[in-house]
């Protein structure tokens, strides 16, 4: 049966984003309802999925999580299943498998929890650099909204300033906890990258360390935070949902939206969505929020296209689905004489942000360098069984392998170029919806910033960590931080959402998240989208006061 | 503890390699007293000949419980898999082979040294290659883990108390005993 429901916020997505925003909406006494494409999974039950893949597979992050048939997302398991739903084509499309999860929760589910916060400079590339565009507001702006999503999430970080990120950049407030000690292999790294002027910092992340925090446990170095968190130390939004209904939000999950309507007064009136059944339903409400991720916001948009929004919703700029980013990623994997020793603590801790700012950013682009800290026993298990070992020589080429060698990576800041475009494949899903198409190529300021600049310094800080063997991923690969396809900026002419990420054409229109961030920076991009989500929460709240 | 598993293991050992050195004629699963020393009272013939010759193959301490899986798994994937393991126990006791350096050299069946290498990596990675895909026999249990568990997490097992490990590096020379 068809069903009409109505909300105060329509939220779509219930990922960090979405979350956040409920959570602020419900606190202000407005009624919610969020949207889930997929279904809503228990964490043991992605844990069980995870612990009974072959060997071969634990490192596909999206394996533990099947997708529903009416919720697809990338599987990287052949490349049958990888070419099955994102349509992916230009020259770097191989830099665009991005992983994300449609599952209640979100891509949080398998996120690392990092949380670089992005810098002043990082959002005046235009005026400082003659590159990119500048963001609609300064880091000042920002930085109270950042404070709050560290203390929503639950970010530990370092209190030395020395070594807290941005450099010599105020804080309003400390981390929530302190940082998460390294193990063997992130203190070597430290050691060896700092005699190469590489600064490799203790990362902020939203993992609770020390102490029990918002109901979830301390870290106990499970070094699983992807695929996924067996404990829930990590942050993830799944923990946000069961408070989320507590506070009155209603979540109805396998709800694919697929329509916005407007009216004619260029409000929006209702978003429809299918349920499993291809039952389509329709939600009203006062204020909608799409927060279902870069690429299914804009695929959604462009879904919407109707007499009145002929080129789809919020897209008269024609900018939506445009400027398409992620940090192009290079790694290497080495080999060394030594063992550095992973596989202690969260697979991932700290990184080195000082190679990510200067001047040379008028030329080619800044990147933030690190390395894997994940344990390596199943790759030096399966190495040295592939050389047919047995007894004990077998015991110590798996030793070896797993203790002395390592992943190191290096992800450059994107450029928004209008060229690198979602649109909509005429493939479609299982429901009949046309799946998005994106083409990608990361541009001369990134190829430019690995020849001239990241690459020599990535074999640099291989050989200090006394590499014999060093292998380079002969293609750019993805970092899986969607960015810019809704983007921010104060000409409705030719960006899609302004500072407070309500759409420029539809004012009852919230698009927050990744898509509406107008550069990416080096650093992963979660902070950043949970702290736009925020401040779109402020707007929300106090446009709907207002009325 | 230590010193008594040590001993124990060296007993468990010294029975094997002693049977073997002497070739005896009779079968392992016709030893009720070296079942009942290895906890396999009750399992069926196959299975104790199996985790027998697989302790040869892998001189560490065997779960039976994960070798009840590897060898149902095996014998789903591979036919006439318990002929294998009787072959590679006729092998073993005609040659009086004490372990699996001196083993794998001296078998010269091909085939029969792919089923041995099969048996190790299932004990390892904890995976059977199948005819129908891959089946999952252990997780935490796979000796690829037991390795490096001196420094290295099993991933999503917990590594120690909240905030407790160090940058402390090991010698790479330092094998757990397991």
């Amino acid at each position: 049966m068809p069903s009409t429901l109505n909300s105060d916020v329509v939220i779509v997505g219930t990922g960090v984003v979405g979350c956040l925003i409920a959570e602020q909406a419900l606190d202000a006494g407005l009624s919610v309802l969020m949207l889930e494409a997929g279904p809503r999974v228990s964490r043991d039950t992605i844990v069980e999925n995870y612990r009974n893949l072959p060997p071969t597979l634990r490192n596909h992050w999206n394996a533990p999580y099947p997708p529903k048939p009416w919720a697809p997302h990338l599987e990287t398991r052949t490349p049958t299943e990888a070419a099955s739903y994102l349509d992916l084509t230009g020259p770097n499309a191989k830099a665009y498998e991005q992983g994300y999860v449609r599952y209640a929760g979100g891509a949080t589910w398998h996120w690392a929890g990092i949380c670089w916060r992005m810098t002043p400079d990082d959002l005046r590339l235009k005026s400082l650099y003659g590159v990119g565009r500048d963001w609609a507001f300064s880091y000042d702006v920002l930085e109270p909204y950042y404070a709050r999503a560290e203390h929503a999430m639950g970010v530990c970080g370092p209190g030395d300033p020395a070594l807290q990120w941005p450099p010599r950049t105020a804080r309003s407030r400390p981390y929530p906890m302190r940082p998460i000690p390294f193990g063997p292999g992130e203190q070597r790294l430290t050691d060896v990258a700092a005699t190469l002027g590489m600064q490799n910092l203790p990362a902020p992340q939203a993992r609770n360390s020390g102490v029990s925090f918002d109901g979830r446990p301390p870290c106990c170095g499970n070094n699983n935070c992807f695929p996924v968190c067996p404990i829930a130390a990590k942050y993830d939004a799944a923990t946000a949902l069961p408070r989320i209904e507590a506070k009155g939000g209603r979540i109805i999950t396998n709800a694919v939206a697929y329509r916005v309507e407007t009216n004619a007064q260029k409000k929006v009136e209702a978003v429809h969505y299918y349920d499993p059944n291809r039952t389509s339903h329709s939600v009203s409400g006062k204020i909608f929020v799409l927060a279902c991720n870069g690429i299914e916001t804009p695929k959604l948009l462009l879904l919407s296209a109707d007499d009145k929004n002929p080129r789809g919703v919020a897209n008269s700029s024609d900018q939506v689905g445009r400027n398409m980013m992620d940090q192009p990623k290079l790694i290497a994997d080495i080999e060394m004489s030594e063992p550095l020793w992973t596989g202690v603590g969260p697979v991932q801790s700290s990184s080195i942000m000082n190679t990510s700012q200067g001047d040379f950013r008028r030329e080619y682009a800044g990147a933030m360098f690190r390395m894997e800290n994940m344990a390596r026993s199943t790759l030096g298990g399966l190495a040295a069984l592939e050389k047919g070992l047995y007894g004990k020589a077998l015991d110590q080429e798996i030793r070896r392998l797993s203790a002395c060698t390592a992943r190191l990576t290096v992800e450059h800041e994107p450029l928004p170029l209008p060229f690198n475009r979602l649109t909509l494949s005429d493939k479609k899903d299982w429901l009949g919806l046309n799946r998005p198409r994106i083409y990608y190529d990361v541009g001369d300021y990134v190829r430019r910033s690995a020849e001239n600049y990241t690459v020599p310094l990535l074999k640099k800080l291989a050989t200090a960590l006394g590499a014999t063997d060093i292998k380079i991923s002969p293609e750019f690969l993805h970092s899986d931080h969607i960015m810019g396809g809704t983007i921010m900026g104060n000409d409705p002419s030719d960006s899609v959402v302004d500072a407070d990420c309500r759409a420029h054409d539809h004012d009852n229109l919230f698009l927050p998240g990744g898509a509406a961030m107008t550069t990416g920076g080096s650093g992963n991009s979660t902070i950043t989208m949970a702290a736009l989500a925020l401040k779109a929460a402020d707007a929300i709240v106090g446009q709907l006061n207002h009325a | 503890m230590t010193s008594f598993r040590k001993e124990l293991k060296i007993n468990r050992r010294g029975l094997l390699l002693g049977m073997s050195a002497l070739a005896t004629a009779a079968s392992f699963t016709q030893s009720p007293g070296l079942a009942a020393s290895n906890g396999y009272i009750h399992e069926p013939d196959s299975i104790v000949q199996f985790m027998l010759v697989s302790k040869l193959l892998v001189p560490h301490e065997l779960d039976p419980f994960v070798g009840h899986k590897i060898y149902n798994a095996l014998s789903d994937s591979e036919e006439g898999f318990d002929n294998t393991v009787t072959a590679l126990q006729n092998f073993i006791m005609k040659n009086a082979v004490v372990d699996v350096e001196h083993l794998m050299p001296a078998l010269t069946d091909v085939a029969l040294k792919n089923s041995a290498l099969k048996i190790i990596s299932a004990w390892y990675s904890g995976v059977v290659h199948g005819k129908s895909g891959d089946r999952v026999v252990a997780f935490e249990e796979a000796l690829m883990f037991k390795v490096t568990n001196d420094v290295m997490t099993i991933p999503s097992y917990a590594k120690s108390a909240p905030n407790a490990w160090n940058a402390t590096a090991v010698p790479l020379l330092n094998m757990p005993s397991f």
